[in-house]
């Protein structure tokens, strides 16, 4: 089947030009087959499949299943590591994860659905960069670094909100993900109005950060205790709800986070 | 893009087939391999109509290329049960309680079935209905797929305990 993909069909990975398959074996090869003209990352592929129904036809796929460096969790005593290639199968059920910061592996299992989770990963997540996926907002709240290989070795530090002003290395590789440890860390989630509105709520013994976020917005930080969200931007608005809906909402989104919390 | 030979076992045989490495798993499942059962509804990896089971873990096969069964265990509803043999419990459930009417989903409900029971024996309707939350059923409704599952997953027990 090779339709042209024109009118009101998408395309499909079935129906667009066939691309050229380059397999990375190592960061470095990665990285130099990442800066080859139309050149595509491939981890688990479950985004990639849907910006191909957009449109997307990517000239080359990188298949990164075999860099072993970009998979797993690491805990250490400073910070928590995750690598890019890690499933939300894999990170939402890590036993060390779930020990060293309860909650967190919790809210990530509420994203996507179970077919889903078992291939895609978290580094495809955020580098798809949609703000319908979560993962970006819960690491807001976790103050997460997103750490990408650079091209001489090494890595380089980027911030979620860096991720969605575009400030990344290219060619981009996303590494792994580290989430500084606190004293006393506990997360939660709240879903429950997605899409209009989430919030996730990170305490500590020396203070915490809440993020919210939409469907279509980018997550925004915001102080754990401000109980009004007077923070929240004023741009922090679009079609579905209100700037005034969101701080409303919002504040009592931050108020079950409380109580969820306390509740442990 | 030149065809490779693509290695990886399919419902239980090693399977070795030609096919450029970068088209959709389902298309060289379906015609390579001559699998009709997996079924390709959307193209998009939403409805699940193509669920198969990579290394026992359930994946839409419109979604992934053919590089990716590589050196994988693939397993489809054409394994779940051989021509002359017993239906699986799942087929027989399905089949009991008129689980479904067009078909088009039933190959992709059947697979993730399977993968909810390997990791779920005796699953409770929510965590059931959470699972079937992955693919879409536009005939039935979904209350006679969950009453088939949880009276597959309770045969499977009968079974292991027999």
């Amino acid at each position: 089947m090779r339709a042209s993909a024109h009118g009101l069909i998408a395309t499909t990975i079935a129906t667009a030009p066939r691309a050229e398959l380059r397999r990375a074996a190592s960061v470095p090869e990665a990285l130099d087959l990442l800066a080859l003209p139309g050149a595509v990352a491939v981890a688990g592929g479950t985004d990639l499949c849907a910006q191909y129904n957009e449109g997307a036809q990517p000239a080359r796929l990188v298949a990164l299943d075999a860099v072993e460096e970009l998979r797993g969790i690491t805990v250490a005593a400073d910070e928590i590591r995750i690598g890019a290639l890690t499933t939300h199968a894999a990170g939402s059920t890590s036993a060390p994860l779930r020990a060293a910061l309860p909650g967190f592996p919790e809210a990530w299992a509420m994203l996507a659905n179970p077919r889903v989770r078992f291939r895609a990963t978290i580094g495809g997540n955020l580098m798809a960069r949609r703000t319908r996926y979560e993962m970006s907002l819960l690491l807001t709240a976790l103050g997460a670094e997103l750490r990408f290989a650079a091209p001489g070795g090494g890595v380089v530090a980027a911030s979620a909100h860096d991720l969605w002003e575009g400030r990344i290395p290219q060619p981009a590789l996303l590494h792994h993900i580290a989430i500084p440890r606190r004293r006393g860390a506990r997360f939660t989630y709240q879903r429950a109005l997605r899409p209009q509105l989430t919030l996730a709520l990170h305490l500590h013994d020396a203070g915490g950060l809440a993020a919210i976020g939409t469907e279509w917005l980018r997550p925004v930080a915001l102080p754990p205790d401000d109980d009004t969200l007077s923070a929240l931007p004023g741009s922090f608005a679009d079609p579905v709800i209100s700037h005034w809906y969101a701080r409303r909402a919002g504040a009592t989104l931050l108020r079950r986070a409380r109580e969820a919390l306390d509740a442990r | 893009m030149p065809a490779e030979t693509i290695r990886f076992t399919l419902d239980g045989r090693e399977v070795a087939v030609t096919a450029e490495p970068a088209e959709p798993l389902a298309n060289l499942l379906r015609e390579a391999c001559g699998i009709q059962g997996v079924r390709v509804a959307c193209s998009r990896a939403v409805c699940g109509a193509c669920t198969i089971l990579v290394d026992g873990e359930p994946a839409a096969s419109c979604a992934m290329f053919a590089y990716q069964a590589e050196g994988r265990a693939v397993e489809t509803v054409a394994g779940l049960s051989q021509p002359g043999q017993a239906l699986h419990p799942l087929q027989e459930a399905f089949a009991r309680h008129a689980a479904f009417q067009c078909g088009t989903c039933t190959a992709g409900f059947l697979m993730l079935a399977k993968a909810l029971l390997a990791r779920h024996p005796e699953p409770d309707r929510a965590t059931i209905a959470e699972w079937l939350s992955s693919n879409i059923c536009r005939c039935t409704g979904y209350g006679a797929i969950i009453a088939a599952v949880e009276e597959a997953a309770a045969m499977m027990r009968a079974e292991k305990m027999a």
